[in-house]
């Protein structure tokens, strides 16, 4: 009803970012090309709204205060309602880690400021076209998952995709625009295990399926699981397993499957 | 046999000749003789030459009466000839012993005449014991008197030792039962010398301690030496060893005595103590060695003489030499000495009778050998004392060595803790500086970046067709001059770190810098919905003389900062003047300013002025961690110095005090040029009277307001504006405050009793002060501080000549739709926003205002504005 004059194609994009200059320059740049916009301020009101809103894209400024633009994506990410919306970068840093970091945690484009507005058009409307091919599933939406179970799963993911770091849990939180405590109390109530503790397991049943899929050495699993060294890792499989890496190896080279020890 | 009947010849003559010469006094023997002294009734003759044959004694000798001291000459060569008749004036013949004296001496030859004939016997330590005529301790000889017999005794006496006759008269069982009676004190003397002596050399065996065998060799030698004298030894240990009986009594005594010696040098430690009594102790040690070599190789007479002087020299010193060191320190114990006393006061009388300085008694007989064991007791107990000593300083030291070594310990573990601690500092000052500095860089890449980002934004939106040109203006230019202060913030810091901001004071007026302060403050304070209050002390000067550049700066970086960590609460700039305004040329002023922020920690407060470091709690604000390194160095260079307190939670408080220089207001033109730009669009022509005492100030202001257009009258005190005022339809007054004669409110007074007085405005370099007895209702109708710019100055009179009706509000829109709006607003959807107040305006132009204001904020992303405008009230 309200864009009962605009195409009904209209595009509609939610802006994050904490600077009102350089939201009116967004808005100014898309408005003259008819896009529908919403705008945040913060990464976690980036978040709320976009849930609310479902838009078809989101522009996030990377530095902002309160959670920054990787910690909502993480939370966008793990939330089913959202995961399919793509997410476009902006940022004056320029860092390339930072370009990777934020693909890597699911962003689908990076755009450094200062930008050229035909680059911001063009690749806001690449990423509306992807998005549009496989957007007719996104209709059916899964139920709306309640927040901690999405602080869980965003956790969980970043946890998968940082096995090799030494991570604090601090550190987790602080990634997820949360913080340590509830962080911790949404992993015990949802997972039964601290957040270290399911780091641990994540980490050992990695090594486990190395062990059992590849030839990595010992050593290498060790290193690329974020164990100090080779002798920790031995050590906390055993504890876990009941077996040394490389008795359970040849066990399950051998075709005896080790079943696996169920804690309680 | 031919010589013995030559030699009973000889005797026979002799004998037949003393009854020719004369007799030796006679002694009458009592019916019990018990040691009775010889001396009085014998007669002595000293044969230098020793060559005299008893012949030639009786012939030539010229005996006489012997005095004691002849008869205990010491040392001599010559040989003594002794002569006496003893009488039994009982009827039965009677047997005596006649004692000669010491059992030292060496040849004795006795001659007793009988039936005519000299009787010669022999006895003395020349002779094996065997032949003595009588087996008694010290040479005896039996005599037999018939009854009323006389009997005519004669005997030589040569030693090479010290010679001592007392010759007594014994009946044979008195001698007997008095030497059962010596025998039985020798023996227990020498015992317990013996019993001593053994029991040193045992100590030294078991323990080691040299003193203890010099104690021991000491004793046994003295016992040794004591047999020696008493005749003891030839009696029963050593009855044929003519040939050293004699010898081993020198040797004895100074074997003796040089152990003593080396035992008290031992014992006192004399060598590292008493150097000089060590060397003298060396010397009579070298003097006894000589004195032995002597008396068993050379002369026995000389070296035993010069053994009993050095005897007689350390019996005397060594008491002395005791005393002194107990005197000096308690290195030695009481024992020591008094067993030398006892020593020496018993060995004096030995060895005064050796040198035949006294005649021998039982004194000189017992004593030595009583005191020896006194003395050889109490050294013992003295040594061992004082080994229980040393061994208890050992133990001591042992235990103070292990306390001390333990202390040290526990010192350098101390040390090693308080280092580690120390290091671990280091690191995590290390640590926290390299964070704070690649957050640093973070911020300035991004903070220098962000802004030029968007001016370039905006630049290139210019280009576009239809762009609002004065917002992307304003964008950029904002935006530049916000980076500009980054910059110049970066810059004052490095300068300020390497000391290159000078400090140029001017003069200047101080309200209309305050009121800037403050404006800018109000400003600032607004952001975070705080309350900003100016607490100025109401008398400071008008003009002052400082850096107002570099004060402003230290002011709004403190404003700033506390703007930035408060929210909805207060900042206070309270300013204060300590002095009580008793130098006209100089002010103090104390400058505070209160936030009820977020506050810091000590540890926050500890590194605040750290560059680049930021509160624990500011990493959600904005900032370089700059602001307060800079104010602080700017306030030292001002010559104040800014202190902080604050509370986590509380809020904060910097302060700082500067003395400044006050100065006349008419010092001010000198400095400042005129200002160039004059708005020249005043609507109207009015006619403005300016009153002011300061000429400069007077032809400025004037010169700003005919530039506007206006009329300018111009007064320099209260009195001629009166007079102008009554003259001309004045449209407006501008009056200074402080002014000769008439000042602004005594201006103010008397125009306010003129028919349509005309507005007044105060343009003065200090704000208002009504003086007392003016009534509270006078005002000014408005007021400006100096220095105003031309605008300011226009804009403050403008609203006196034409007072513009406020604006109403526009009508708002019904419940229903606000509430739609409402919700566009809380969720951000800016494009619909904006759609809805196209609709508004089309659908209702009743309502085209609101939509209007709707749409502004809306195209400006003023989502408070909106959100007020959407409010339900």
């Amino acid at each position: 009803m309200i864009n009962a004059n605009d195409t009904p194609a209209t595009a509609h994009l939610l802006i994050v970012d904490d600077s009102l200059d350089e939201l009116r320059l967004l808005k100014n740049l898309l408005d003259a090309h008819r896009f529908r916009l919403s705008v945040a301020f913060d990464g976690i009101q980036g978040y709320q709204r976009a849930q609310t809103l479902r838009p078809d894209l989101i522009l996030m400024d990377v530095r902002m205060p309160k959670a920054d633009g990787f910690s909502a994506c993480r939370l966008l990410k793990a939330d089913p309602q959202t995961r399919d919306i793509p997410v476009v970068f902006l940022s004056a840093a320029t860092a390339p880690e930072e370009r990777l970091t934020g693909l890597s945690i699911g962003g689908v484009d990076y755009v450094s400021k200062p930008f050229l507005a035909e680059e911001v058009l063009a690749r806001v409307r690449i990423h509306l076209q992807l998005a549009g091919r496989h957007s007719a599933p996104q209709a059916l939406a899964a139920e709306p998952l309640d927040p901690d179970e999405v602080l869980l799963q965003a956790g969980i993911a970043l946890i998968r995709h940082r096995l090799s770091e030494p991570l604090t849990v601090e550190e987790i939180a602080t990634q997820l625009g949360s913080y340590e405590k509830k962080l911790s109390a949404v992993f015990r109530q949802r997972t039964g295990l601290t957040v270290f503790g399911y780091l641990r397991e994540e980490r050992l049943k990695t090594a486990r399926r190395w062990l059992a899929e590849t030839d990595t050495s010992i050593q290498d699993i060790a290193d690329q699981l974020g164990f100090q060294n080779a002798g920790n890792f031995a050590t906390a499989f055993r504890e876990r397993i009941g077996l040394t890496p490389t008795a359970y190896r040849k066990s399950v080279r051998a075709g005896r499957p080790v079943a696996e020890e169920e804690e309680a | 046999m031919r010589l013995r009947h030559l030699l009973w010849l000889a005797c026979g003559a002799l004998g037949l000749l003393w009854s020719l010469i004369g007799h030796a006094a006679t002694l009458t023997l009592l019916p019990e003789e018990a040691g009775r002294s010889l001396q009085p009734a014998v007669e002595l003759w000293q044969d230098d030459g020793r060559e005299a044959t008893l012949a030639d004694a009786l012939a030539h000798g010229r005996f006489a009466p012997a005095a004691p001291a002849q008869l205990t000459p010491g040392y001599s060569r010559a040989a003594f000839w002794l002569r006496t008749r003893l009488y039994n004036p009982g009827p039965q013949p009677r047997t005596v012993w006649v004692e000669i004296g010491s059992p030292r001496l060496q040849d004795i030859t006795f001659y007793r005449l009988e039936n005519g004939r000299w009787q010669a016997q022999q006895a003395g330590l020349l002779y094996p014991f065997a032949r003595w005529p009588l087996a008694t301790t010290s040479p005896s000889f039996p005599v037999t008197l018939a009854p009323g017999g006389h009997q005519d005794l004669v005997w030589r006496v040569t030693s090479r030792s010290a010679i001592s006759i007392v010759p007594r008269l014994w009946s044979p069982e008195a001698l007997r039962a008095e030497e059962a009676a010596t025998g039985l004190i020798r023996g227990f003397e020498l015992g317990s010398l013996t019993v001593l002596g053994l029991y040193s050399l045992m100590l030294f065996l078991s323990l080691g301690q040299r003193g203890y065998a010099f104690h021991g060799l000491s004793a046994l030698t003295f016992v040794v030496y004591e047999l020696g004298m008493t005749g003891l030894g030839v009696r029963y240990l050593w009855p044929d060893a003519t040939w050293m009986a004699t010898r081993l009594i020198s040797l004895s005594i100074n074997v003796s005595l040089i152990a003593f010696l080396l035992f008290f040098r031992e014992f006192l430690e004399t060598r590292t103590h008493m150097p000089r009594w060590d060397r003298f102790m060396v010397w009579l040690m070298g003097g006894l060695v000589i004195s032995t070599v002597l008396s068993q190789l050379v002369d026995y007479t000389i070296g035993a003489r010069l053994g009993t002087q050095l005897g007689l020299l350390i019996t005397v010193a060594l008491p002395l030499f005791c005393f002194w060191s107990l005197v000096r320190g308690p290195a030695t114990s009481w024992a020591y000495t008094i067993a030398t006393f006892t020593i020496s006061l018993g060995n004096l009388t030995r060895v005064l009778e050796n040198l035949g300085l006294r005649a021998p008694d039982r004194f000189s007989a017992y004593g030595v050998p009583l005191a020896g064991v006194l003395c050889t007791f109490l050294l013992l107990v003295a040594f061992t004392q004082q080994m229980r000593r040393v061994r208890r300083q050992k133990d001591q030291a042992t235990a103070s060595l292990l306390a001390f070594r333990e202390k040290e310990r526990e010192e350098l573990e101390q040390l090693v803790a308080t280092r580690t601690g120390e290091l671990n500092v280091a690191l995590e000052t290390a640590k926290s500086a390299n964070q704070a500095k690649s957050a640093l860089l973070a911020h300035i890449s991004h903070d220098l970046r962000a802004p030029l980002s968007t001016i370039i934004g905006y630049a290139r939106l210019l280009m576009h067709p239809g762009a609002d040109l004065p917002k992307c203006r304003r964008a950029i230019e904002k935006n530049a001059r916000h980076q500009l202060e980054l910059i110049d913030e970066l810059i004052d810091f490095s300068r300020g770190e390497l000391g290159e901001v000078t400090i140029s004071p001017a003069p200047g007026y101080w309200h209309a810098f305050i009121d800037g302060v403050a404006s800018d403050a109000q400003q600032l304070a607004m952001a975070h919905d705080n309350r900003f209050v100016l607490d100025s002390a109401p008398d400071l000067p008008a003009v002052l003389n400082t850096d107002f550049k570099r004060l402003r700066q230290v002011l709004s970086n403190l404003i700033s900062n506390a703007a930035k960590f408060t929210e909805a609460g207060t900042i206070r700039l309270a300013i204060q003047r300590l002095d009580r305004g008793d130098e006209p040329h100089s002010a103090t002023l104390r400058f505070e300013l209160h936030d009820t922020g977020i506050g810091m920690s000590p540890d926050t407060l500890s590194r605040l002025f750290q560059p680049f470091e930021r509160g624990d709690n500011a990493s959600r604000h904005e900032g370089t961690g700059l602001g307060l390194v800079i104010a602080r160095s700017l306030v030292r260079k001002l010559g104040g110095d800014l202190t902080v307190t604050s509370q986590l939670g509380v809020g904060s408080r910097f302060a700082f005090t500067l003395h400044i220089e006050v100065q006349d207001e008419a010092a001010l033109f000198a400095v400042t040029e005129p200002s160039g730009t004059v708005r020249t669009t005043a609507l109207q022509n009015h006619l403005v009277l300016v009153a002011d005492d300061v000429p400069d100030s007077l032809a400025l202001t004037a010169h700003w307001l005919r530039s506007a257009g206006h009329t300018v009258l111009e007064a320099t005190d209260g009195d001629e504006a009166l007079w102008l005022l009554g003259r001309h339809a004045v449209d407006v007054v501008v009056s200074d405050q402080r002014m000769p004669h008439r000042d602004g409110w005594e201006l103010l007074r008397a125009l306010r009793e003129l028919p349509a007085p005309p507005p007044v405005l105060l343009y003065s370099a200090e704000p208002p002060q009504r003086p007392a007895g003016y009534p509270d209702g006078l005002h000014f109708e408005a007021q400006l501080l100096k220095p105003a710019d031309p605008d300011q100055l226009l804009d403050a009179i403008e609203p006196l000549l034409a007072p513009r009706p406020p604006q109403p509000a526009p009508p708002r829109p019904d419940a229903d739709r606000l509430a739609e709006l409402r919700e566009l607003v809380e969720a951000g959807r800016i494009s619909d926003i904006e759609s809805w107040a196209r609709a508004l305006g089309h659908d209702q132009p009743a309502y085209a205002g609101f939509a209007r204001r709707i749409a502004d904020a809306a195209a400006e992303l003023d989502l408070d504005t909106l959100a007020r405008h959407a409010s339900p009230a």
